[in-house]
C-alpha cells in the first residue's frame, strides 16, 4: 500500500519512523547479529508514545480541514464507541505504516458524519417506519424491533455510501485513504470469496444485509437474491450524490427496506405453501434447524403451516427470518468464521462501532502528559552515525514544555525519587537562595526598563523645527535643525542551556541551580530580556532536551514550583542536543542581541544502539566535532557563545579536558570554578548592560 | 441607471431618494462583491454625508468599496484619497507645511486635505485610519464631528477656519482585531464620528471564485479547477482562524488570492502555488505540529493522487449483471 502521508510528511522536514519498519529493522538486523540490545531501547515506550501523540494530531488536522470545526479526535479508551458528532475515536495502533491510512480514512469517514448526517433523524426511524413494510413483516411475526433495526442499518449503510461518494469526490487528494478504507472493510478477498459462494442466497435479513453491504464489490451478483437488482436500481450507486438532504437517503432506505421484507415474505410464503407440514416443522409453527454432516451447519430453517392463502400468517422462527445464510460446501468451516467476522465487521461499521484497539488507562495518562508537554521526537546525527556505517537517525526527544505531571511521571529522566523528601529540602533551599540573588541582581538592572530622549535644537544638520523656522528671514546663519537621540537598551535574548548528567551532581548542580534562578528572577523584573532555560540529559536510547522555564510563555512560580525536583542523571550528548535545540530556537534577529550560554563540566559522552542492535559511542573526537559544528551552526544564526566550563577538580588530565572544551566552543570559552559560580552572573550582568542602542 | 448622473439626481428637487435606493443595487459593478443591504445603506449613507466607517480584516474590499461607492454615485471626479497608515507627518499631511522663500519670507502651504474638504459633495477616504498616528486623530477630531466640521489651521497668520464643505463625505477603512499589530487602539469619542459602520467581510468562496474568475476570464477546466481549489483552501483558513481554538493564525487574503489567480493565468499548477505563495505565510515551527504541516495536509485534499477514480463499484453499470 502506498502511503499517501508522504505528501506533508516529507516537506516538512520530518523524518517520521514508521513503526513497522523500526520492527522490520530490529528483526532484519537481529537476525544477523548477535547483538542483544535491542532490549536496551529504555526509552522505546516514550517515542512510541511521542509518535503516536504525533499521529493523533496529524489526524485531528483531517477532520478539522474536512468538517471546518476543531472536533476532539482522541485514542480509544472504551470498548464500545460510536461517532456522536462530539469526537472521534481512533485506534491505538496508528504508527503503524498501514494503519495510518485506515485510520485517516476511517477519521474522515466519522468526520464527515459530522459535518453530513443528520443525528437526530437516525434516533426516529425507529418510529416512523411505513406501514407498507409492517404489511409485509407482520405475516411472518417479525418484531417491529427487527424491522427498526434493519431500517436503521440500511439507512446507515446509504448515509454512509453518500457522505464517502462525497467527500471522495470533493477531496481528491484523500482518495488513497478511502482507498485504504475500503480495501480494509469492503474489498477484501473474504468477502470476495463470500460473495462467489452460495452463501447468503437464502433470501434472510442477514443474506441481504450482507449482499446490500456488498453491492459495491466488484464480485457482487445481484442474481444471488430476489429483489437485489431492484435494490441497486434504488440506490443508484453511481448517483448517490443526488440524495441530498438526509430526508433523501431516509426515503431510500425504506424503499429498500420494503423491498427486502416484501421478498423475504414471499420466498417464506412461497415455500410453506410448497412444504408439506410433515416435514421438519412442528404444528405449532416451530421451526427446526437441521444440522447435517456438511462443514458449514447453518440454519436451514423452514417454513411452518401454511393456515390458508395469502392472507394467512405464516410464523416462522425468528431465527430462520433473521439469520438463514444457507450453506457451500465448498467452504470450510474456518473459512465461513472468517467471513462471519468480516460481516461483523462491517455490521459494527455501519453502526459506527468499530472496534478499535484501546490505549491503556495508564498509556492514556501519559499520552496526556506528553500532549501538555509538547514533545517532539528530532531526528539528529545522521551523519555521525553515516561515519559509522549505519544508515539511520538518532532521535532526540525535546521537551518545549516541562510539566509538573512530566516530572513525576516515569518518561522523566531528571526526577528526584518522590518520597527523598530531604533532597527535595536541598534542592529548594537552592531555589530559594536563587530568588534572593535574582531579586537583588533585577534591583540594579531595572536602570535596563529606561528610555532617556534627548532633543538638541538649533543645529546646523537634521530635521527642520518647525518653531525656529521664523528666524530664517532675519539671520541668514540661522540654525533651525534639531536631532533627537533616543537612549535605551537593546532587547537581549538568552538561551541558557545546562548540562544535566550525572557529574553535575552535588555542589556543581547546587550552584548551577541557584545561578539560573538567580537570572531568571532578575530578568523576570524587567522588560526586554527573554530568558529560556533548557537542561540537556539522556534516556535510554534518545539525547533528552527539557525547556524548563521560558519566560515569554511561563510565569516565574514555575521555576518556584517545580526546579526543586531537578537532578542531573546519565549522560549528556551535548552535539546531539544542540542539533536537536538548533530547530527550537527562535531566530536570532538585528533587533535583539542573543546569547546561547552554555554551562557544562566535561565532554560528551552517550552510547548508542541502533534498532537493530549495532551501537557506537558518542565520544572522543567524533563528539568533540560534531559539537563544534553544533556550536558553530547556531553561531551561524546569529547567536553569541558563552560557554562556561564549571569544574572543582584541577588534577590530573584537567588540562586536557579544557583543550577539549576549548575545541567545541573555541574562543568563547570561559573556565570557573565551581565556588565562584557567580562570575557567571557578573559576565552575563555586564552583556546586559552593554547592549544599549542609540 | 447610469451613474454619471447620479449626483444631478441627488442634488435635483424632484430627487427621491426612496426610489433611487430601490434600485441602487444597479449601480454596483460585478468586480465588487457586497451583500445588498450593505451596499444599500452605503450609498444611502454616501449620498446624505454621513461619516462611514469600513471595518474588516485585511484584503476583504474596504479600500475598493469606498473608491467603488464614490464612482457608483458618479462623484469619481471628486474623490480624494488619504492613506492615513502611511503617512509620517500627520500634520504635514492633514493641516499643510511652512516654506521658506529668500525674497518672501516664509509661507504657509496647505495640504491637499484642506482642498479636499472645501470641495463641495466630496468623497474623502482615510484609508487605515486605525493605523494613524494619534496626532492625525487629533486633528480630524473636529473635521468629523458633525456638529463641528471645521479645520483651524493653527500655522497660518490669521489662524484661518476651514469649513468642511457641504456634501462632504468621510469613509474611513480600520482593521480591528489584535492580529494588526501596528493598528491603534480606536477610542470611542473617534469611533463615534462615525454614526455609519459597515462590517465588510471577507468573500466566501463562491463570490470570490466567481469574481476571479471574471477578473482574469479564466476559461479552462484545468484552471478552473486550481482557482476553485485555491478559493476552497483561502476560505477554509479565514474560517479557522476564527475558531476558539485556531489551528492557525494566519489565513489568505483575497489580496492573495488576487495574486495566485495570476499565477494560475501564467500556468502555475496547484503544487507550485502551495509551494511560492502559500506555504510562505504559515510557519513550520513545532515539525509535524506546525502550521505548515496543516497548511500542507489542506493542501493535500485538492491534490490529485494516484487512486482510483471511483470509490466504489456500482453493480448496475456492471455489463455482467442484466436485469433479471
Amino acid at each position: 500500500m502506498s502511503n499517501y502521508s508522504d505528501f506533508w510528511l516529507k516537506g516538512n522536514n520530518y523524518d517520521w519512523d514508521w513503526e513497522d519498519e523500526l520492527d522490520a529493522a530490529i528483526a532484519d538486523e537481529a537476525n544477523n547479529t548477535l547483538n542483544d540490545d535491542v532490549e536496551d531501547r529504555v526509552s522505546e515506550n516514550t517515542s512510541r508514545l511521542i509518535r503516536m501523540s504525533s499521529a493523533r494530531r496529524a489526524i485531528s488536522n483531517y477532520v478539522s480541514i474536512l468538517t471546518n470545526q476543531n472536533i476532539p479526535v482522541v485514542f480509544n479508551d472504551s470498548a464500545v464507541n460510536c461517532t456522536d458528532g462530539k469526537v472521534v475515536y481512533i485506534s491505538s495502533d496508528i504508527t503503524k505504516k498501514d494503519n495510518f491510512d485506515v485510520a485517516v480514512g476511517l477519521a474522515l469517514h466519522e468526520g464527515s458524519h459530522v459535518k453530513y448526517s443528520d443525528f437526530e433523524m437516525f434516533k426516529t426511524v425507529w418510529m416512523n417506519v411505513p406501514r407498507d413494510i409492517y404489511n409485509y413483516t407482520e405475516k411472518l411475526n417479525i418484531s417491529k424491533d427487527i424491522v427498526g433495526k434493519t431500517s436503521q442499518q440500511i439507512l446507515n449503510y446509504v448515509e454512509d455510501r453518500y457522505i464517502d461518494y462525497t467527500v471522495h469526490n470533493s477531496a481528491p487528494g484523500y482518495r488513497g485513504y478511502y482507498d485504504a478504507l475500503y480495501d480494509e472493510y469492503f474489498n477484501n478477498k473474504v468477502i470476495s470469496d463470500a460473495l462467489k459462494s452460495d452463501l447468503y442466497r437464502t433470501p434472510s435479513i442477514d443474506s441481504y444485509m450482507f449482499r446490500i453491504i456488498n453491492l459495491t464489490n466488484p464480485d457482487t451478483s445481484l442474481k444471488a437474491l430476489p429483489g437485489l437488482y431492484d435494490i441497486a436500481c434504488e440506490l443508484n450507486l453511481s448517483n448517490i450524490c443526488r440524495l441530498i438532504t438526509p430526508k433523501d437517503r431516509l426515503d431510500i432506505a425504506y424503499k429498500i427496506s420494503e423491498i427486502v421484507f416484501k421478498n423475504i415474505t414471499e420466498h417464506k410464503t412461497d415455500n410453506a405453501q410448497s412444504q408439506p407440514t410433515d416435514g421438519n416443522g412442528d404444528e405449532d409453527g416451530n421451526s427446526s434447524v437441521v444440522e447435517d454432516d456438511s462443514p458449514n451447519p447453518t440454519i436451514l430453517g423452514t417454513a411452518s403451516d401454511v393456515l390458508g392463502g395469502m392472507e394467512s400468517t405464516v410464523t416462522t422462527d425468528s431465527s430462520d427470518v433473521t439469520s438463514n445464510i444457507g450453506s457451500d460446501s465448498n467452504i470450510s468451516k474456518s473459512k465461513q468464521t472468517k467471513i462471519a467476522k468480516s460481516f461483523d465487521k462491517q455490521k459494527d461499521f455501519l453502526a459506527g462501532k468499530i472496534k478499535k484497539k484501546k490505549v491503556s488507562r495508564r498509556e492514556k495518562t501519559l499520552l496526556d502528559v506528553l500532549e501538555k508537554s509538547k514533545i517532539d521526537l528530532v531526528p539528529v546525527a545522521s551523519d555521525v552515525l553515516k561515519n559509522n556505517g549505519i544508515v539511520g537517525n538518532v532521535e532526540c526527544i525535546l521537551v518545549k514544555n516541562m510539566t509538573k505531571e512530566l516530572i513525576l511521571s516515569d518518561e522523566f529522566p531528571m526526577s528526584i525519587a518522590k518520597d527523598d523528601i530531604g533532597a527535595r529540602t536541598m534542592l529548594q533551599k537552592n531555589v530559594d537562595d536563587g530568588i534572593v540573588l535574582g531579586a537583588k541582581l533585577g534591583r540594579r538592572l531595572q536602570i535596563r526598563n529606561e528610555i532617556n530622549v534627548d532633543k538638541f535644537t538649533r543645529r546646523n544638520i537634521g530635521k527642520i523645527d518647525k518653531r525656529l523656522m521664523h528666524e530664517l528671514g532675519f539671520e541668514t546663519d540661522s540654525n533651525i535643525f534639531y536631532n533627537t537621540f533616543v537612549t535605551k537598551y537593546k532587547k537581549i535574548n538568552f538561551h541558557i542551556s545546562v548540562d544535566a548528567s550525572a557529574s553535575m551532581q552535588g555542589k556543581k548542580w547546587n550552584r548551577t541551580i541557584k545561578l539560573c534562578v538567580a537570572l531568571a528572577k532578575a530578568t523576570s523584573m524587567i522588560d526586554n530580556v527573554d530568558l529560556t532555560i533548557s537542561f540537556r540529559t539522556s534516556m535510554g536510547n534518545s539525547p533528552y532536551i527539557v525547556v524548563a522555564y521560558d519566560s515569554k510563555v511561563d510565569k516565574f512560580s514555575k521555576i518556584k514550583n517545580m526546579f526543586s525536583y531537578l537532578l542531573p542523571t546519565n549522560t549528556t550528548p551535548e552535539g546531539l542536543c544542540f542539533e536537536a535545540l538548533l530547530r527550537y530556537l527562535p531566530k536570532a534577529s538585528n533587533n535583539t542581541n542573543s546569547y546561547f550560554v552554555n554551562i557544562s563540566d566535561g565532554e560528551p559522552c552517550f552510547n548508542y544502539h541502533s534498532t537493530g542492535g549495532i551501537g557506537f559511542s558518542y565520544n572522543g573526537t567524533t563528539a568533540l566535532n560534531h559539537t563544534r559544528t553544533q556550536v558553530n551552526k547556531i553561531r551561524e544564526t546569529g547567536y553569541n557563545i558563552i560557554s562556561y566550563f564549571v569544574t572543582e577538580y584541577d588534577g590530573f588530565g584537567a588540562e586536557t579536558l579544557r583543550a577539549n572544551f576549548r575545541t567545541m566552543y573555541g574562543a568563547d570559552s570561559n573556565f570557573i570554578n565551581v565556588e565562584n559560580l557567580n562570575q557567571i552572573v557578573k559576565t552575563i550582568n555586564k552583556k546586559m548592560m552593554d547592549s544599549i542602542d542609540i | 441607471m447610469k451613474n454619471t448622473n447620479s449626483l444631478n439626481l441627488v442634488t435635483s428637487k424632484n430627487f427621491n431618494i426612496k426610489t433611487y435606493l430601490d434600485t441602487c443595487v444597479n449601480l454596483r459593478p460585478s468586480s465588487l462583491i457586497m451583500d445588498d443591504l450593505k451596499w444599500k445603506y452605503m450609498v444611502r449613507s454616501a449620498i446624505r454625508g454621513k461619516n462611514i466607517l469600513l471595518l474588516g480584516p485585511t484584503g476583504c474590499g474596504k479600500t475598493l468599496a469606498a473608491q467603488t461607492v464614490a464612482k457608483a454615485i458618479g462623484r469619481e471626479d471628486n474623490f480624494f484619497y488619504f492613506n492615513l497608515g502611511a503617512t509620517q507627518d500627520a500634520r504635514s499631511a492633514l493641516i499643510g507645511n511652512t516654506h521658506f522663500d529668500k525674497k518672501t519670507g516664509t509661507l504657509f502651504k496647505e495640504s491637499s486635505f484642506i482642498k479636499a474638504i472645501r470641495t463641495p459633495n466630496a468623497i474623502i477616504l482615510l484609508d487605515e485610519i486605525s493605523r494613524s498616528h494619534h496626532d492625525g486623530v487629533n486633528i480630524l477630531m473636529t473635521v468629523l464631528d458633525d456638529l463641528q466640521r471645521y479645520l483651524r489651521l493653527d500655522e497660518k497668520d490669521d489662524c484661518e477656519v476651514v469649513k468642511v464643505a457641504d456634501g462632504v463625505t468621510f469613509i474611513a477603512t480600520a482593521n480591528v482585531g489584535n492580529e494588526y499589530t501596528a493598528t491603534r487602539v480606536m477610542d470611542r469619542a473617534l469611533l463615534s464620528r462615525f454614526p455609519v459602520k459597515i462590517e465588510v467581510t471577507p468573500l466566501d468562496k463562491d463570490a470570490e471564485f466567481s469574481l476571479l474568475k471574471n477578473r482574469f476570464n479564466i476559461n479552462s477546466n484545468e484552471q478552473l479547477d486550481v482557482l476553485k481549489s485555491v478559493c476552497e483552501i483561502a476560505d477554509h483558513t479565514r474560517k479557522q482562524i476564527k475558531q476558539e481554538d485556531s489551528k492557525l493564525t494566519n489565513f489568505i487574503p483575497t489580496r492573495s488570492t488576487v495574486e495566485i489567480a495570476e499565477l494560475i493565468v501564467d500556468g502555475f499548477n496547484l503544487l507550485e502555488i502551495a509551494e511560492t505563495t502559500i506555504y510562505p505565510n504559515f510557519t513550520e515551527d513545532g515539525g509535524v505540529d506546525s502550521e505548515r504541516t496543516y497548511i500542507r495536509q489542506l493542501v493535500q485534499k485538492y491534490i490529485k493522487v494516484e487512486s482510483k477514480e471511483k470509490l466504489f463499484n456500482d453493480p448496475l453499470n456492471n455489463n455482467t449483471q442484466p436485469p433479471f
